[in-house]
């Protein structure tokens, strides 16, 4: 019983595709700033087809579902660290700025954490175990060449400050419980009336 | 909006793990450390924790198909706000999970592939029809409610990224049922064809959300490793009480009435009984209730619920519809889109 034409007619096929895989877009890491002043954190990932498209979707989807002012994002490619999946480069360029971020335990989420000067990503991880404080107890530290980084605008519109009361938990509170308290009072009376002394009306 | 209680991890015993390194990994998940994408973890464990997040990443797409369609007939405009918001939460969710299953070794259009073409699955619960508002209120309320208590439990799990994106996810699902909470108490507090709306979606819903939790645990289901190594990290069974002890009185105070229904093809209800069965347990604290029909249960999951079809062509059409978008984005090629 669907309710559009298209959906009504969408056709019902058992055979295989008759086109080939196109395989993936690029994959983003994204980071959020939820406040002015305080430190980016990782917020997720995101597959786009460059950056441009990247910084719309991120926008999107992880501006959207909690208050954010600023937004960070490059491609997961740009990693380099501590572990096996994100290898680190010796291969000589100019020296240049490196963005540090830091997770505390495995499972933790990486946290903005300066950065340094470097002329390659291992030079940049060296300089970044020392500049670190517990950089030994650390879980894992991420080096990003900071021209791989690209941000929203300073000052740049993400959060919407419409009433956006409609998608939050705490949009609804106020009206849940005003109706739950009618709803139960209205049953408490219904049960106290069912027993009157409907013969001496 | 989903969980991933019908997903078995099947190990395979040809593959000889390192028992050096296996037992370095229980002790790993039994102490509460978790584990990352490039820790070393058993062949059954990385391709469990695939088809968990794959079928996840999958429900969550289908899931927002029989929401979308109510989306131009809610209501009001907030209603068709929050549930436009809604159904875009559910589609970023699967964008996170099918992240978390990349990493994990299968490309995302393959994923989406073996989805239309039925070779992976997704949550039997989604093959159910929503022919009434209120369907869509019992949805956010009874299955999103669902969701949440097994979503808290799977990021109490030992998997990071899966853990994480549980996180995130729950947060959301907060907002779907309380506002869902919201919808059927709106219904129910309404004119007495809102009651009879609302009711008669409670008997389409109250068993698919009971079996949302996947069918009764193998007796030594703590010693299996999808509950060893902290997958999942409480039992089908378990779940389903909790989710009742919470929902059958709250059902109750709102004035719904609990039957026991046949069902025809479409899903639809073809006669009912009240459920006799039903009453709090003084003895235990749990409310007893009539079994969901398991034979359905698997039935649809063999393919044949009410909408698995339909929910697959859907799903189908559009991927092929958007195939010549992907292939200007990814090979910068100039296909003419197809006439509309």
């Amino acid at each position: 019983m669907p309710l559009s034409k298209i959906r009504a007619n969408a056709p019902e096929k058992s055979e295989d595709l008759d086109f080939k895989p196109t395989g993936d877009l690029v994959a983003f890491v994204t980071f959020t700033q939820r406040k002015e002043g305080t430190k980016y954190v990782i917020a997720g990932s995101i597959d786009a087809p460059d950056k441009t498209m990247a910084i719309i979707y991120a926008k999107e989807h992880y501006g959207q579902d909690q208050e954010c002012v600023s937004l960070w994002l490059f491609p997961k490619k740009a990693i380099a660290g501590t572990h096996a999946d994100h290898p680190t480069s010796n291969e000589e360029g100019p020296v240049r700025g490196f963005t540090i971020f830091s997770q505390k335990q495995s499972g933790d989420l990486h946290i903005e954490a300066g950065s340094v000067e470097a002329c390659h990503s291992e030079e940049a991880l060296a300089k970044a175990k020392t500049q670190l404080e517990n950089a030994a107890n650390l879980h894992s530290i991420w080096v990003v060449d900071a021209e791989y980084i690209s941000s929203t605008e300073e000052g740049e519109m993400i959060w919407r400050n419409t009433d956006q009361t409609y998608r939050l938990a705490r949009g609804y509170s106020k009206a849940v419980r005003t109706k739950w308290e009618a709803i139960r009072a209205a049953r408490e009376v219904d049960e106290y009336q069912a027993e009157d002394l409907k013969e001496s009306f | 909006m989903s969980g991933s209680a019908n997903v078995g991890v099947h190990v395979d015993h040809n593959i000889q793990e390192d028992p050096e390194k296996l037992a370095e990994f229980q002790a790993k998940v039994d102490d509460g450390v978790l584990i990352e994408v490039d820790d070393w973890m058993p062949c059954a464990y990385r391709n469990g924790m695939l088809r968990m997040a794959e079928h996840h990443a999958n429900s969550e797409i289908i899931g927002a198909l029989p929401e979308g369609e109510w989306i131009t007939r809610a209501p009001s405009l907030r209603r068709k706000l929050a549930l436009t918001a809604k159904v875009q939460d559910e589609v970023g969710h699967g964008q996170m999970l099918y992240r978390v299953s990349q990493d994990l070794g299968k490309t995302r259009d393959d994923m989406l592939r073996d989805l239309i073409t039925g070779k992976t699955k997704y949550h039997n619960v989604f093959n159910y029809p929503a022919p009434t508002w209120g369907d869509i209120a019992m949805i956010q309320w009874l299955i999103d409610g669902a969701a949440i208590m097994n979503q808290g439990t799977l990021a109490d799990g030992a998997y990071g990224p899966y853990v994480r994106t549980m996180r995130r996810i729950n947060m959301e699902e907060a907002f779907h049922y309380k506002s869902g909470e919201d919808m059927v108490l709106t219904l129910m507090s309404g004119t007495q064809k809102q009651k009879d709306m609302c009711q008669d979606a409670f008997d389409r819903w109250w068993y698919p959300s009971l079996m949302f939790f996947g069918p009764h645990d193998k007796p030594n289901c703590e010693q299996l490793p999808p509950m060893r190594w902290r997958m999942k990290t409480v039992s089908n069974d378990d779940l389903r009480t909790r989710f009742v002890n919470r929902f059958a009185p709250a059902a109750l105070a709102l004035g719904l009435k609990f039957h026991v229904v046949e069902k025809n093809e479409q899903g639809l209800v073809t006669s009912k009984r009240p459920d006799d069965k039903l009453r709090l347990n003084e003895d235990t604290g749990n409310w007893e209730y009539t079994e969901p029909d398991w034979e359905e249960f698997f039935r649809v999951i063999r393919g044949h619920g009410p909408c698995n079809a339909q929910r697959l062509a859907l799903r189908r059409m559009s991927y092929e519809q958007g195939h010549w978008v992907r292939k200007a984005i990814l090979e910068g090629s100039t296909l003419v889109p197809p006439a509309a």
